[in-house]
């Protein structure tokens, strides 16, 4: 017969809502003797007793389980391996069982319907414990001795012996200390009383139970019987024991000026003071005068030691301690003159009448060193002394004062508040400046002061034992102060085996109501009422393993005994309280109504998508991972998302089909480790219509993959277009359709399409027309208005999106070409003038290292003049090239790999297209200035030209002027010699120049720019004055005489006369063709030339 | 591969503020097709010099031009409406092919597997019976042509297309969609695809052509092993007790020829002299920077696939296919034989079901 501790207890570290009815349950071990009661106990974290049963209660055969979702009964036989399930919390207010918590309205009750307090979901000292007591036999008032089979310890009591004194644990006693036992007070035995023999050494001490172990057989057990308390001290008082070096003869306890010799005192400046200053050597003599010859006076009588009336033998010490007069204890100054001294001589001087004693402090007590942490045994008392120097207070021998006082034992338990750990502070007030306290509760352990007053810093200085002083960081400072000191008593008990109280041998396992057998055959049996196995406030933190009992039996130290049950006490199981969780789904594919889903007659919900995104969330719980289960029932499929443990509860279940129906479960588990599920059913309701739309899949065999290609075409839309994007909208061919608006009047663009939507511009800066045709038809774009603002154009038109849908949001991409060799085909009739890029092609490549590129072709057609390197502008000497400017670009980096081609150009002649072989559309022209003579014609035979330097027409060439520059202004030029401006601050000697509105330069030139005479034109030159550009603002021109008169002409800026004037009287026609373009566009540096072929066709035509 | 493409006309160069861009603009044509019969001024070089073969411009490729479909965007600027095509332009308008959304509008496509029920319906089509659920294929499409590596030997599939859903405006309105079935997948070898993670999940991945090495010749298959986690217990009573975890994978291991490929014997003049091109190859076919030694540059990429951490489709010819990984990788040369073939060998071990994962590639 024996119950086991049970096994797999459930609860154990879970979580449960205290609202709801909850169950424990636990795998019962017996040997196969049935389990008949149970006691329940529930502890919160900081082991307060929430909960305990009265009594044990029997256990219920069957027990109905009944929760949100269950409701069955199981069946408890209270047989070995079988699982004990009981209720733990019902909610019901009958408040009859024991061992069974109700709730009713918010509340818990016990059998009684005594509130349960502490105890509620959420509640802050979580986790709560539970314990279940198990017990066999008949349940009742005295069970029978049998059923006590589970023996659980086998020792002998304990109790203080006179080998061994039992009490509380202290920190604070060590080996080789002192014991002193004394009685009860007689008055109150709970104060200490007289002292009981001597001081004994501690031969050791037991830091777990805090048995002292005196020096054997020290101490008699008559001591220990009558003895109820003891005193820890550091040493021994017994001189036969102290070491000389802290043994001192005598102590005297007044003024050694006050000793009388023969009835006087020491003469006035004769008074006991060092002989030297105590600046000049350490360990001066110390020196009495007396009038007279008194050294037959000189006595120990004198010094205090009564009845003994010989003179004073040299060496003799003394400990001096007197500490003023009228300052009495507790208040006492003391004085930097105490110490040990020991008697050297007393020698007459009869020349004075005088009588000089001479004193000295001994070799072991002459620094205050010395006295650091050092008892002084005085050997004619017995008795040991303190002294005021600490670590934290030293000072030096015969300059800092020396306080002493009796010793004090030493502080063992610390006083703490009444049930707490936390220390009493004691705040004692008006406490002096400057004088040696006595605190009179116990031993100070720390010390503060309450306030500092302000002007002044006090310091409490703890002196050793219950001694303290303030100090003062101002010598001036006589005010009083509050300190707060927490303390230590000095005292302990003698635990002695007492009526209905005993000792045991500690052992972890013994329980209130476990039975102790003892006496012949262990026949004799006390029930344990309590033990004290935890640390608590009473035992002072630490267990005493007494026992109490009723009965009147006294048991020796010794007895042997048997501790035995009939129960078993689990272990503590711990377990959370929180509200039951509460699990939603939502998905935004089943519809809603009123902001609720809407579901139909069975609580299905309805999907209008192919796809369900769902994401779940849960109250009162944190989810640790989760699973989404989609069962279609239609078909009896299963999918399922992996086990998730991070990131939002959203998941996608693609493919649902139509007409089917599903239940989605969203399987949860909480961070207690339960599983939750919730779970929704819904069902699919989309119109899908199957159309023939084009979409073919074909199984590849070369790379066993399956092709599936459902490309279809798209319609090109124009940016900026003319009409807005709805009107792109394919619709039905259903003749009614009123969207079909192509062919309005007004050819002016009005709308711009952007990215995602419509936007309306008031105009464009540029015409926007299309000629519909499909032989010569043609889109023609404007010239960009001179006045208008032109704002964040790049392109007269841009050509990147498609439409391929009904929406407008359908839209696609302008397909790059699918094959590696493609042409880029196009036809172009440029304006008169044109400059710039004609049409770029931007097409894209792999991405490059993850980054999206693209490869930029742009025909372009230079500007007739560029900036050199000197920063001049010169004529393009390719002027009459067309060019193809090729680069790669990677991201929004700059380009790169940039390749520049001019066209070849074929030009037609009759039937023919013959290749021109300086890949020029027209002849070069005679360069001149674009800054003309005004009276003069224009010259077809000449590309006027905006250079800065003129070209310079010699031996039937032309050459750049560099020794010229353009004269680039459009004011009369004057050659007179009469008028000087200073405009620029150049001082001029030749006269005194008053007119502000004329400028003029030093050299001018004529010089011939081309062929003929008719290109003459005046130019400055380059001289020691330099080139001056002409001045802003209204100026006159006059050339100074002295270099010679130009010709005087009024000069204009001839625009549109650049060679390019006859580019719109060629229809141009391009054929790029890239070869091999997957291949040569994949690294970043692009064989062009290799790949690239660039034709241009030149067609004359006639300009209406 | 270009994906997209953009044109630009009379660019406006801002700093220099020149406003003289006007032009009128005949035709733009982008047309797919091969260099020699695209070039309109063709050439042959006769002693260093070119000489012209009858040059002439390029013609405007017309909407009803039956190389239409060759074309990758065509700008004609006239008005066009032809009702057996549906295709309908605006003289601003123009055509191109469609082969991709601007990923701002998705289609999806699933595929199920089916079984031929081996009857009809009153059409005469034969009816299938769906046999899984619809397994996404890509749920995100964009390219409108694209690859579905996550096939597996002797088996039906159905594909369904929906076409641009997920648009907003779509919500409520009926869903286009096109099915093709059946499309039966057969082959004879093994095949390794290297995947390419998409978004670092383990769900969706990529693959290229030049991904999949396909293994046909001289295939040895070894041992296939299933490995579980299951634990004896003993107990007193007269049987065992059984505990076992989640694990559970396959591993194997294959032996084949690196190459896959046996060419017709031919004989073509390279660098004067007569080289026999056929027989057995092992020569990566899309290689994009191929050497001068195309066989040790099929090895080198078969090494570098080994050594990558991505994860492999292993297809087999039984129908089975599985997230792999290698290791254990040997090659041996053929000494005795002329090409000195490389038989290759390595072992595998499952890392995941290919079961849930989409594996697609644009690239074609």
């Amino acid at each position: 017969m024996a119950v086991y501790k049970p096994s797999n207890c459930v609860p154990f570290l879970s979580c449960l809502d205290l609202t709801k009815n909850q169950y424990i349950s636990c795998e019962i071990n017996t040997s196969n003797e049935i389990v008949t009661g149970y006691r329940l106990k529930i502890l919160d974290n900081d082991n307060n007793v929430i909960f305990e049963g009265a009594n044990f209660s029997s256990i219920p055969k069957n027990v109905q389980i009944i929760t949100d979702t269950q409701n069955y009964v199981v069946e408890n036989t209270g047989l070995n391996g079988s699982t004990l399930t009981l209720p733990l919390i019902v909610v019901d207010d009958a408040f009859t069982q024991d061992n069974l918590i109700y709730y009713n309205k918010g509340e818990w009750y016990a059998q009684n319907g005594e509130k349960i307090l502490n105890f509620s979901n959420d509640n802050i000292n979580q986790p709560y414990k539970w314990q279940i007591v198990l017990a066999q036999g008949e349940l009742g008032e005295s069970i029978d001795s049998k059923y006590y089979d589970m023996i659980i310890d086998e020792a002998k009591m304990l109790g203080s012996t006179n080998n061994r004194i039992q009490s509380y644990l202290s920190e604070n006693i060590y080996k080789d200390y002192y014991i002193q036992l004394y009685e009860a007070d007689v008055e109150d035995e709970t104060k200490i009383g007289n002292q009981i023999g001597v001081r004994t050494r501690i031969s050791s001490y037991d830091y777990s139970y805090g048995f002292i172990y005196p020096q054997e057989n020290t101490i008699s057990q008559d001591s220990v019987d009558k003895a109820s308390y003891f005193k820890i001290f550091k040493d021994t008082s017994d001189p036969q024991y102290v070491s000389t070096a802290r043994l001192v003869n005598y102590r005297l306890q007044k003024s050694i000026d006050k000793i009388e010799l023969n009835g006087k005192l020491p003469a006035s400046g004769g008074e006991f003071a060092p002989s030297k200053s105590v600046d000049i050597t350490s360990n001066p003599y110390f020196t009495q005068v007396y009038e007279g010859d008194v050294t037959n006076f000189i006595t120990y009588s004198s010094y205090g030691v009564t009845g003994e009336d010989s003179l004073l033998a040299q060496g003799t010490t003394f400990l001096l301690m007197y500490q003023g007069d009228n300052n009495p204890i507790p208040a006492p100054t003391y004085n930097s003159y105490n110490g040990v001294f020991s008697f050297q001589s007393a020698t007459y001087n009869s020349s004075n009448d005088k009588t000089t004693i001479k004193w000295l402090r001994p070799a072991n007590f002459n620094t205050y060193a010395n006295f650091l942490n050092r008892l002084i045994c005085v050997r004619s008392e017995s008795k040991n002394y303190s002294t005021s120097v600490t670590s934290e207070n030293l000072g030096t021998i015969n300059q800092t004062e020396l306080a002493f006082y009796e010793e004090t034992a030493v502080g063992l338990y610390p006083v703490y508040k009444n049930g707490t750990k936390d220390p009493v502070v004691k705040k004692v007030e008006n406490v002096p400046i400057n004088r040696i306290q006595i605190f009179q509760d116990g031993i100070i352990s720390s010390i503060t002061i309450d306030k500092q007053p302000t002007g002044v810093t006090l310091t409490a200085v703890w002196l050793g034992g219950n001694r303290y002083i303030i100090k003062a960081n101002r010598d001036d400072y006589s005010g009083n102060t509050t300190v707060n000191i927490t303390y230590i008593e000095d005292y302990g008990p003698i635990f002695k085996n007492s009526y209905r109280k005993a000792y045991i041998s500690p052992f972890v396992g013994i329980h209130a109501g476990d039975e102790l057998f003892y006496g012949d055959k262990l026949k004799e049996r006390i029930t344990i009422k309590s033990i004290d196995d935890e640390a608590n406030y009473d035992n002072k933190f630490s267990p005493t393993w007494s026992i109490l009992y009723e009965s009147d039996v006294i048991f020796p130290v010794g007895t042997k005994y048997s501790i035995r049950s009939f129960f078993k006490t689990s272990d503590e199981n711990p377990f959370y309280a929180k509200p039951t969780p509460i699990l939603t789904i939502n998905s935004e594919q089943w519809i809603k109504e009123h902001g609720q889903y809407k579901k139909n007659e069975y609580g299905y919900c309805e999907c209008i998508k192919r796809y369900i995104t769902v994401n779940g969330t849960i109250v009162n719980r944190n989810w640790v991972n989760y699973q989404w289960i989609l069962t279609d029932f239609t078909a009896g499929y299963i999918q399922k998302s992996d086990k998730i443990y991070r990131g939002s509860t959203e998941y996608t279940f693609y493919g649902l089909q139509n007409k089917h129906y599903y239940e989605l479960q969203w399987v949860v588990e909480d961070e207690y480790g339960a599983a939750f599920d919730f779970s929704q059913m819904f069902f699919v309701n989309i119109s899908i219509e199957d159309n023939p739309f084009p979409f073919n899949v074909e199984y590849e065999c070369e790379t066993q993959s399956v092709v599936i290609d459902f490309a279809r075409d798209g319609i090109v839309i124009p940016n900026p277009a003319i009409y807005s994007l709805e009107k792109y909208m394919v619709k039905p061919n259903d003749g009614a359709s009123s969207d079909y608006v192509v062919g309005e009047e007004s050819k002016r663009a009005t709308y711009i399409v952007k990215e995602i939507d419509t936007q309306k511009l008031n105009s464009l800066p540029y015409e926007i027309s299309y000629k519909d045709s499909i032989t010569d038809g043609y889109m023609e774009l404007g010239d960009i208005e001179e006045t208008a603002t032109v704002g964040d154009i790049e392109y007269l038109m841009e050509y990147t999106e498609t439409q391929m849908g009904d929406t407008s949001a359908e839209r696609g991409l302008i397909s790059a070409p699918t094959t590696n060799d493609f042409a880029l085909n196009s036809q172009h009739i440029l304006n008169s003038n044109f400059i710039g890029d004609i049409i770029t092609y931007e097409i894209d490549t792999d991405d490059f290292n993850g980054l999206p590129s693209y490869i930029s072709i742009a025909i372009s057609l230079l500007s007739p003049f560029k900036t050199d390197k000197n920063g001049e502008i010169v004529a393009e000497y390719d002027r009459n090239k067309i060019r193809l400017r090729c680069f790669k670009k990677i991201d929004n980096g700059l380009p790169i790999n940039e390749y520049n081609v001019f066209f070849n150009i074929f030009k037609k002649e009759g039937n023919d297209w013959k290749l021109v072989s300086d890949d020029k559309w027209q002849p070069d022209q005679q360069i001149v200035s674009s800054w003309v003579n005004s009276s003069a014609g224009i010259n077809e035979n000449y590309d006027y030209i905006f250079t800065t330097r003129p070209y310079i027409y010699e031996n039937g060439e032309q050459r750049i002027g560099e020794e010229y520059l353009n004269i680039n202004g459009d004011k009369l030029p004057n050659s007179s010699d009469g008028v000087v401006v200073n405009q620029f601050d150049i001082t001029d000697s030749t006269t005194t120049k008053t007119e502000q509105n004329v400028w003029y330069d030093r050299k001018t030139e004529l010089v011939q720019q081309a062929s003929g005479e008719d290109s003459k034109i005046n130019v400055f030159k380059a001289g020691e004055d330099g080139y001056w550009n002409w001045p802003n603002g209204s100026r006159d021109w006059e050339d100074k005489n002295e270099n010679g008169a130009a010709t005087i002409y009024n000069q204009v800026l001839l625009t549109g006369h650049t060679g390019r004037q006859n580019i719109n009287k060629y229809k141009i026609t391009f054929n790029i063709v890239i070869k091999d373009y997957n291949k040569f566009s994949a690294t970043s540096e692009a064989v062009w030339h290799e790949n690239i072929t660039a034709n241009a066709f030149i067609e004359e035509i006639e300009v209406k | 591969m270009a994906n997209s493409m953009k044109i630009f006309l009379s660019k406006y160069d801002k700093k220099a503020d020149i406003r003289t861009i006007g032009q009128k603009v005949g035709f733009i044509n982008v047309i797919n097709g091969t260099a020699a019969e695209l070039n309109t001024a063709p050439f042959t070089i006769v002693d260093g010099e070119r000489i012209y073969d009858s040059p002439r411009p390029p013609e405007k490729m017309l909407y009803n031009n039956e190389k239409f479909a060759n074309s990758a965007c065509l700008l004609n600027y006239y008005t066009f409406s032809d009702q057996d095509s549906g295709r309908e332009y605006s003289v601003e308008q123009g055509f191109s092919s469609l082969i991709q959304s601007n990923e701002t509008s998705y289609s999806t496509v699933f595929k199920q597997e089916i079984r031929d029920t081996g009857t009809t319906d009153k059409n005469g089509n034969a009816i299938y019976e769906e046999l899984t659920p619809l397994l996404p294929v890509d749920t995100q499409v964009t390219k409108f042509k694209f690859r579905d590596f996550n096939v597996s030997n002797d088996r039906l599939y159905k594909y369904i297309l929906y076409p641009y859903d997920k648009t907003s405006e779509q919500s409520q309105s009926v869903l286009q969609r096109s099915i093709k079935e059946p499309i039966a997948v057969k082959w004879s070898g093994w095949s390794i695809t290297e995947l390419h993670p998409v978004d670092g999940t383990n769900k969706k991945f990529t693959a290229t052509p030049d991904d999949v090495w396909v293994f046909n010749f001289n295939i040895s298959t070894g041992e296939q092993s299933q490995n579980i986690s299951r634990q004896e217990q003993q107990t007193l009573g007269q049987f065992n007790r059984y505990s076992q975890g989640r694990m559970n994978y396959v591993t194997g291991s294959v032996s084949c020829l690196l190459g896959s490929d046996v060419l017709p014997a031919s004989y073509i003049i390279k660098n004067k002299a007569e080289v026999n091109e056929g027989g057995y190859q092992e020569i990566r076919k899309n290689d994009k920077s191929p050497s001068s030694n195309q066989r040790v540059d099929m090895l080198l990429a078969w090494r570098k696939v080994v050594m990558s951490s991505n994860p492999k489709l292993l297809k087999d010819r039984a129908g089975q296919s599985f997230l792999v990984t290698l290791s254990n990788t040997t090659n041996k040369p053929m000494d005795a034989v002329y090409k000195q073939p490389n038989t290759i060998s390595f072992t595998w071990t499952q890392i995941g079901n290919a079961q849930d994962v989409q594996i697609v590639g644009s690239n074609l």
